[in-house]
């Protein structure tokens, strides 16, 4: 990616959607009428239609759904990293114009700079808020302690397990002091064990900062265990189906049986959704097999331009 | 063992005892001490300036594509172009001088710096970016801070092939240059030739060999080694 491309996610003219402003600044993210589509060779194709959404100050919420239904671009409208091609997206308010470090987004894969120690990870996130580099280092090691990590503070992310990793960008998205915490599948990479130790752990830290947490998921279970509400999206087109509260007490493990029958609830809900990605790629496959038969290459480039138009 | 054998005579190819005996001579005369600290002045000069120049033009087609596309067709073109052809040109601008080797020198150095650096910062997971605008580094903190430690790698490669091509370019420049100034090892080397001095010529080829691999050896792969390891590259 060139650096450009980083420029070219930092909007600079607010959506202007003066009429929702006031009625929106109670929440903390406020999404109206959000659509976004991505162009390609094959055509375009909507990823999010309609999607509107609004999350309160101190809130954990979770959205789930099989891949390609768009929650990440949907996390990733929020962050400021992508633009809705219609819609406002407002943060207490005001439009939402890129990245910043009110909204820090923990990633699927640690993101770490591999040149920086743990602490120095830390540090850059403390860079623009604490000049006095002994300072600095405290308050580095203190976010550390956090997620119980001061012992690796001198140690390259190479040296970390992946685990650790994503402990420490944890706590450097929490070093940034933001409102709101993004978490794009952030345990995805993990083993199981590790994941339900984070998952108690994401839990305290939340419980402890009173951050709101927006956390992308496809797994139902994660889901339950973290959120206050858990947002099931379905596909084509990218929205939101389905929204279940859950009131369990926290901290919730994935293994017990109150989370576990939550989980199965909703994963028959989605099971119906990613049967119709199923559906249609085998549609898909068996028209392209009888066209293929038909030995007429042009119509079935044809075709095949047609149904990748819709997006897989 | 040919040489034994009289297979050819000595003044086409020296036995190694001649080569140690010149080589021994050359270093108690100051030939060699001198030559060797005069090259070396010449290809730090001109790799110093390869890599400010190279680095400099790199991040400009790194970092805006307009650039790069103006660039780097031109620069891939240029670098198949045998360093030895600028000195014809050099000689015309600078004369038979000092300026003309550093020129060559750098000329030589250059495109490769200058490609390794842009590509460095070309292929830098955006992922790091994207979490670099996360935490709000831009402008000059993004340079320093990002970009540049996470193309340390590309560029430490690109100054390893620099060093190579600046130290060829270097000795095609003092071959040809004999009659300027102080004698480099090219120019001994070249005098060793027009004396028919075979031992000579023999000797100071090895004095390059041995240069070149002491500086890859203790400078360039360690450095390379080091990086590669604390970014995760290599398994340590």
């Amino acid at each position: 990616m060139e650096v450009t491309a980083l420029k070219s996610a930092v909007f600079d003219t607010p959506i202007p959607y003066p009429e929702t402003v006031e009625a929106a600044t109670a929440h903390k993210i406020s999404l109206k009428d959000i659509n976004v589509r991505f162009s390609s060779k094959q055509g375009v194709r909507s990823v999010l239609e309609n999607v509107n959404l609004n999350i309160n100050a101190g809130e954990f919420v979770c959205l789930v759904g099989p891949s390609g239904c768009g929650k990440s671009t949907l996390l990733n409208v929020i962050a400021g990293l992508h633009r809705a091609d219609s819609g406002s997206a407002l943060k207490d308010g005001k439009a939402i114009t890129g990245p910043g470090p009110d909204r820090a987004v923990i990633f699927q894969e640690a993101a770490l700079f591999p040149w920086l120690s743990a602490v120095q990870n830390v540090e850059f996130a403390l860079k623009s808020s604490i000049r006095d580099k002994k300072a600095r280092r405290a308050k580095a090691l203190e976010y550390l302690g956090m997620v119980h990590l001061a012992r690796f503070a001198a140690s390259y992310p190479h040296e970390l397990s992946g685990g650790m990793r994503q402990r420490v960008a944890i706590a450097r998205a929490l070093a940034l002091n933001p409102d709101i915490l993004l978490m794009d599948e952030p345990f995805a990479a993990l083993d199981a064990q590790t994941r339900d130790i984070l998952l108690i752990e994401v839990q305290r830290i939340w419980q402890e900062t009173g951050k709101t947490i927006i956390f992308v998921t496809h797994n139902v279970l994660e889901a339950v265990a973290l959120g206050d509400r858990v947002l099931c999206m379905g596909v084509r087109p990218g929205c939101i189906r389905q929204e279940i509260t859950v009131a369990l007490p926290r901290p919730r493990a994935v293994e017990e049986p109150e989370t576990a029958r939550l989980a199965k609830r909703i994963m028959t809900h989605l099971r119906s959704e990613i049967d119709k990605i199923v559906q249609e790629e085998s549609d898909h496959a068996a028209r392209e097999l009888a066209l293929a038969g038909d030995g007429d290459p042009d119509r079935l480039r044809h075709t095949t331009a047609n149904t990748m138009g819709d997006g897989i | 063992m040919g040489f034994r054998r009289e297979w050819w005579s000595s003044y086409l190819f020296p036995g190694p005892s001649e080569i140690l005996k010149t080589l021994g001579a050359d270093l108690r005369d100051g030939t060699l001490p001198i030559a060797v600290k005069i090259s070396l002045t010449r290809i730090g000069l001109g790799f110093v300036t390869a890599m400010l120049l190279g680095s400099i033009t790199g991040i400009l087609m790194g970092a805006l594509p307009v650039v790069h596309r103006a660039v780097s067709p031109l620069a891939l073109g240029l670098q198949t172009l045998p360093s030895i052809c600028w000195l014809p040109l050099a000689v015309i601008w600078f004369g038979l001088s000092e300026r003309a080797i550093l020129f060559v020198t750098v000329m030589g150095a250059l495109l490769a710096v200058s490609i390794a650096v842009s590509d460095g910062i070309r292929n830098i997971p955006p992922l790091y970016l994207r979490a670099a605008s996360m935490m709000g580094a831009r402008g000059p903190r993004l340079y320093a801070e990002v970009l540049l430690p996470a193309a340390l790698p590309a560029i430490i490669s690109g100054a390893k092939q620099g060093w190579a091509f600046a130290w060829r370019s270097l000795m095609a420049g003092e071959l040809l240059s004999v009659s300027t100034g102080s004698l480099g090892l090219g120019q001994t080397l070249m005098r060793g030739r027009d004396l028919n001095d075979m031992s000579q010529v023999l000797a100071v080829m090895l004095v390059l060999v041995l240069i070149g691999v002491v500086a890859d050896r203790l400078v360039f792969s360690r450095l390379e080694r080091i990086v590669r390891q604390r970014w995760g590259l290599a398994v340590a």
